[in-house]
């Protein structure tokens, strides 16, 4: 139990730690900081409320798949929007 | 063979009622419903991922347009939600730390509890769209607001109607499984030693806070 209420303060702060940054002078870096913290409280959820961090390896394979997958979609997608103006062909 | 235990005794020892016949013991069981679960999250991963590579792409395209529509989305509201749900989880995962310990009614309240805060984030979502209406903010080609116009801001606006309609579905669904399995647990259809249903809802219902956690910032904190 006490994991669990630990994970919820740690979910907690880093949620306003969010908050309190998307009001700071970080210019082009509010995506990439924000997105990153939403991935720490995602592990967070993951390995504690789901318990994830005592289950079998076979568990994770499931999960990493879709991520790596997901990796590729957005990031070659991304990509081809990114690229259509400096490859004018 | 004449040492080998029959099926009663071996039923007895491994979980009674609860182990089905084509599985060895109820480890095996339990592990099959928990692997199950977490590839059916893998697609929902990949479902939702659509949409996110659909937010990527347009995001890349124009930057500046869905930051400058994302200071209209109510980043209050969006906080709060994001607060409710933590919230939620945290009583889920406790619920099931409370029934891997025979704790029924706390177990029975805590799911309860997340229930209703799914429910108040249901209403506080209906809230949010009808004030959006209210002020121009339409998906699609009916975007009619004064302050922004645009295919980048369509574009947003729409990802935004789309990615928090179908998360409010499955909000919906985790909420009527919570309620199932409070219910359950109240009437003592859980223990110790059998609780795979709870720890299969609470997955769901962890996954679609996740989803959550990237929604507030993809719509909400941009500015």
């Amino acid at each position: 139990m006490r994991a669990v209420v630990l994970a919820f303060v740690g979910l907690l702060v880093l949620t306003s730690l969010t908050l309190g940054l998307s009001f700071a002078p970080l210019g082009p870096w509010h995506v990439p900081v924000a997105l990153l913290i939403a991935a720490a409280k995602t592990l967070l959820v993951a390995l504690v409320f789901m318990d994830l961090a005592s289950q079998r390896a076979v568990n994770w394979l499931a999960i990493l798949v879709a991520l790596l997958l997901l990796a590729v979609f957005v990031g070659l997608s991304s990509l081809d929007v990114v690229t259509r103006t400096l490859f004018r062909a | 063979m004449a040492g080998a235990l029959n099926v009663d005794e071996r039923r007895q020892a491994t979980g009674g009622a609860h182990l089905h016949e084509h599985f060895a013991t109820l480890e095996t069981q339990t592990h099959a419903a928990i692997f199950g679960t977490w590839v059916f999250l893998a697609s929902e991963v990949l479902f939702f991922g659509a949409l996110v590579t659909l937010y990527a792409g347009y995001y890349v395209a124009d930057p500046a347009a869905f930051h400058a529509a994302a200071r209209h989305t109510d980043l209050v509201l969006g906080s709060l939600m994001t607060y409710l749900l933590l919230s939620a989880s945290f009583l889920v995962a406790a619920a099931v730390v409370a029934i891997r310990a025979d704790g029924h009614r706390f177990a029975a309240l805590a799911l309860a509890a997340a229930a209703l805060i799914g429910v108040v984030f249901l209403a506080l979502k209906l809230l949010e769209w009808s004030d959006h209406f209210a002020h121009g903010l339409y998906p699609g080609a009916y975007l009619a607001s004064e302050q922004i116009s645009g295919r980048g801001a369509r574009a947003f606006f729409t990802l935004y109607y789309v990615m928090t309609g179908v998360h409010f579905l499955h909000v919906t669904a985790g909420v009527v499984v919570l309620a199932a399995l409070a219910w359950l647990t109240h009437r003592r259809r859980f223990d110790a030693v059998y609780h795979t249903p709870l720890e299969v809802g609470g997955l769901y219902w962890h996954f679609v806070d996740i989803v959550w956690l990237f929604l507030w910032p993809m719509f909400y904190l941009w500015r």
